[in-house]
């Protein structure tokens, strides 16, 4: 089966780069992901907080609050990190 | 992710069964993604974890974008694309426990006048909030 997809130029760009970092043209890198992809079983939402809760072992035991807090914290971090991702 | 059994993970769960419609964009899909490589080891959420998210929230979700850049949150800018998405939207309500994105309908925060003057239509509830609401109009429609 082949595809057509159409990019606009950032995309293209960020995919080219991409693609260019791990040592592949675009169709090979695309397709690369595609082909994850494919094989990747689609998990309801259920599927996932299970499987989460499975990995973590143990419950998080943490309040409203506290999750919410924690939540705040990784989210200024991962702004701050993109910020200056950004810049560079 | 966290809680699916805490008012959060409820509220998603009114989103999926089409009980309130929500709408992201693509810069808040990718903040999902991004979120728990800043999370500590003992939340467990992988990368997988969260492109699954994503894909779960796409699925429910209507997704805008472009979203124009229209309000800049006066404390947290960073906050901005959420106000601007309930405004592209057309959205009544931002549900979050963001004490900035509360703060904007606190009537005792002077820096949310602006704000309140020009989108009186949205209002912020945290999503405990969010679910008294449904439970008192799905009672009042005798749905419960």
């Amino acid at each position: 089966m082949t595809i057509e997809i159409q990019l606009n130029d950032s995309e293209a760009v960020a995919l080219q780069q991409k693609a260019q970092a791990v040592g592949q043209d675009l169709p090979a890198y695309v397709s690369d992901i595609l082909r994850r992809e494919a094989r990747r079983p689609f998990r309801t939402l259920r599927q996932i907080t299970e499987d989460i809760e499975k990995q973590r072992g143990e419950p998080l035991n943490m309040t409203e609050d506290e999750i919410a807090e924690m939540l705040e914290i990784a989210k200024h971090e991962m702004r701050a990190e993109r910020r200056l991702r950004a810049a560079q | 992710m966290l809680n699916p059994a805490g008012p959060a993970g409820r509220c998603v769960e009114l989103a999926r069964t089409g009980r309130v419609k929500l709408f992201v964009s693509e810069f808040i899909l990718e903040e999902i993604s991004e979120l728990h490589l800043k999370l500590p080891a003992r939340a467990a959420i992988t990368a997988e974890d969260t492109e699954d998210l994503v894909q779960v929230v796409r699925s429910i979700a209507t997704v805008l974008d472009p979203v124009p850049a229209v309000y800049i949150h006066p404390i947290d800018p960073d906050d901005s694309p959420y106000i601007d998405l309930a405004i592209a939207a057309s959205a009544e309500l931002i549900v979050s426990r963001d004490k900035h994105l509360l703060g904007l309908v606190d009537t005792a925060k002077p820096w949310a006048d602006e704000f309140r003057t020009r989108f009186s239509d949205i209002r912020v509830l945290t999503p405990d909030q969010f679910l008294a609401e449904q439970r008192i109009a799905l009672e009042g429609s005798g749905g419960l």
